[in-house]
């Protein structure tokens, strides 16, 4: 039935958006390059196509457009939901909106009505930003939280660019969270001390029922030590555990998977985290799309939704137990309030 | 269904034929022609006109969340190069009057050339000044009536070109019925395609629903409980399996219902029960 489905779509960036304002800027000349099959559409901004009401994510999904913004990735400040592991001054930014894997947990579906991607093409007004900030006080950045960066690294170069901002400016930290297995593009990228690369990873039961288009488990662990080889700074993020039926025996397992491979000591440390989300994305989320995990009755707590007390620390507790045969405790993270 | 339009009869013409359409006597001041299969609707010119026709039609005969809409017609384009009677898939109208541009999304496959559409609101006699290759008097208005009723990929505008724009051509009613009846099985068989291939919600069957409802009675549950319940069977049929099944043998064991051995009889007792179906569902 899927295949049946997927037939009738057209391939992914079989269009591309680009803003007038943007048409002569080396990176849309490079993307497009990529994809000279793409049907090249001009807009005014990027907001006519991504915002439009009455989209249909579900099928866009199928088929996602591109669209090369001017915009802005501005810096924000960290959310109450995401951890900050421990830095003071946490903020993150985006130049990407929407990301090319698909997860049925993602965020991203209660945050955007669309499931078009748009690229920001230049940072350098973010850098601008970013410099503001680093002379009043040291930064920790997350860059990879709205897409996964790495994945489209061939396409974009953001992170060559960003690594290139990074040489001169220690006082900042950057973490690329990805679930890409690309070890290539990231040995290609200049090593520096403050950039982790924080590689998300589950149970390849879940990545094979919920984490579409995603690498395997096993890709993403070959990526993982090929990192951590070449001596970069690594995290692991266990991030969201979920509670599927029989969590116990395949988070067990796939903590001894995981271990089997990397070295606790060769980490930069790890972070967890239960399934959870804001009320008003569950509720976009549900509208969005049908799956099990959007349609789970969680509790709700100051406005966000989440596995009840006794699940959340069974899960954490395993985490807790296998996590710390390897790891001193102080590079284990949780996330625990609502 | 599939809910088509087009200014003129003599563009609708082929099309009425082609879905077997009959006219639909309940609208008396517009032709409406309906099936099985479509609904057809003459909406006259200019972009108001388009607009508030489309929209009395879609308020009528509202349309369902697979159905998809088409607007089919004629168009100028000032680029000679052009062929008079290629038919275009539109990526992206533009209304003159508002400087607005409104964008279908184009997800499926299809063998169309695509083009940039403008919506000018009246007819237009020297070749414009836009860049864009073609132009119509309707698209725009159609595009904002029909976004009320379908979602951005189930909208779909096709023009055929049937002059250059050029001073004092006149298209005749025969020229136009010929572009159209040129058009057709290309629009048909793409719309057949498109058709029923976005996604799908899941929904109960008549006697499902049924089932449901008596359920949600017997529990005694307020209206907030009543969406919570429906959530969880929804959760309960994607992860685990068919939710009428669960509901049928949890009355069975629970011995729930008139003349069993319990029937809740207030909201705190149906609340009882509804901890306890949960508790199974997530087992
Ligand atoms: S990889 Fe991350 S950003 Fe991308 S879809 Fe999955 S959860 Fe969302």
């Amino acid at each position: 039935m899927n295949d049946l489905k997927t037939s009738v779509f057209a391939n992914q960036f079989s269009h591309i958006y680009v803003e007038k304002g943007v048409m002569e800027h080396p990176r849309t000349a490079q993307v497009l390059r990529r994809f000279s099959n793409s049907t090249v559409v001009e807009c005014s901004s990027y907001k006519d196509i991504f915002c439009r009401s009455h989209q249909e994510p579900s099928t866009q999904r199928q088929s996602r457009s591109l669209i090369l913004a001017q915009g802005n990735a501005a810096i924000y400040p960290g959310a109450k939901v995401c951890q900050s592991m421990g830095n003071e001054h946490f903020y993150y930014t985006s130049c990407v909106m929407n990301c090319i894997y698909d997860c049925e947990y993602c965020y991203l579906q209660g945050m955007y009505r669309s499931a078009h991607m748009v690229m920001f093409v230049d940072l350098s007004e973010t850098f601008r930003e970013l410099d503001k900030l680093l002379a009043i006080h040291p930064v920790y950045l997350c860059i990879s939280y709205d897409t996964d960066l790495l994945a489209i690294e061939p396409l974009t170069g953001y992170l060559a660019e960003w690594c290139e901002y990074l040489a001169t400016r220690p006082n900042c930290t950057v973490e690329v969270r990805t679930k890409c297995a690309s070890a290539k593009t990231i040995l290609s990228l200049p090593k520096l001390s403050n950039m982790i690369f924080a590689f998300t990873l589950s149970p390849q039961e879940v990545i094979s029922r919920y984490e579409h288009s995603t690498p395997s488990l096993k890709l993403r662990l070959e990526a993982v030590d090929k990192t951590v080889s070449d001596e970069r700074k690594v995290r692991l993020c266990f991030d969201p555990m979920l509670a599927l039926s029989d969590f116990e025996t395949v988070y067990r397992a796939f903590f001894n998977e995981v271990f089997e491979t990397v070295s606790g000591e060769d980490l930069f440390d790890v972070s967890v985290g239960v399934f959870r989300i804001s009320k008003d994305y569950l509720k976009n989320m549900r509208e969005a799309r049908e799956c099990s995990i959007t349609y789970y009755p969680y509790t709700l707590t100051n406005g966000v939704y989440h596995y009840d007390e006794e699940t959340e620390q069974r899960l954490f507790s395993i985490a807790r137990d296998e996590l710390s045969k390897h790891l001193p405790s102080d590079k284990i993270f949780f996330w625990t309030e609502c | 269904m599939i809910y088509l339009s087009a200014a003129l009869y003599m563009e609708a013409s082929p099309f009425i034929k082609a879905y077997e359409c009959t006219k639909n006597a309940a609208f008396t001041h517009m032709q409406v022609f309906t099936s099985e299969e479509a609904v057809i609707v003459i909406t006259g010119t200019g972009p108001v006109q388009a607009a508030i026709s489309l929209t009395e039609v879609l308020t009528a005969l509202p349309p369902s969340e697979t159905d998809i809409f088409a607007n089919v017609g004629t168009c100028g384009c000032p680029d000679q190069s052009a062929e008079i009677g290629e038919t275009y898939i539109i990526n992206k109208i533009t209304a003159d009057a508002e400087a607005r541009d409104y964008y279908p999304d184009l997800l499926y496959l299809h063998s169309f050339p695509e083009a940039s559409l403008t919506t000018v609101s009246h007819l237009q006699t020297e070749p414009t000044e836009h860049s864009r290759m073609l132009y119509d008097m309707e698209a725009a208005g159609l595009f904002q009536a029909a976004l009320r009723f379908f979602s951005t990929d189930r909208m779909f505008f096709f023009k055929t070109v049937s002059d250059f724009g050029e001073n004092g051509t006149s298209v005749g009613p025969t020229f136009v019925f010929e572009l159209m009846t040129g058009a057709l099985l290309g629009i048909t068989e793409a719309l057949r395609s498109f058709h029923g291939s976005g996604t799908r919600r899941i929904t109960y069957s008549e006697s499902e629903e049924t089932v449901i409802q008596q359920f949600l009675d017997l529990l005694y549950l307020s209206e907030t409980m009543r969406h919570e319940m429906r959530r969880l069977l929804l959760y309960y049929e994607l992860e685990r399996g068919y939710a009428i099944g669960m509901i049928q043998d949890f009355i069975h064991t629970e011995e729930i219902g008139e003349g069993m051995s319990n029937q809740p009889n207030s909201k705190k007792e149906g609340k009882i029960y509804f901890e306890r179906f949960k508790d199974q569902c997530l087992r």
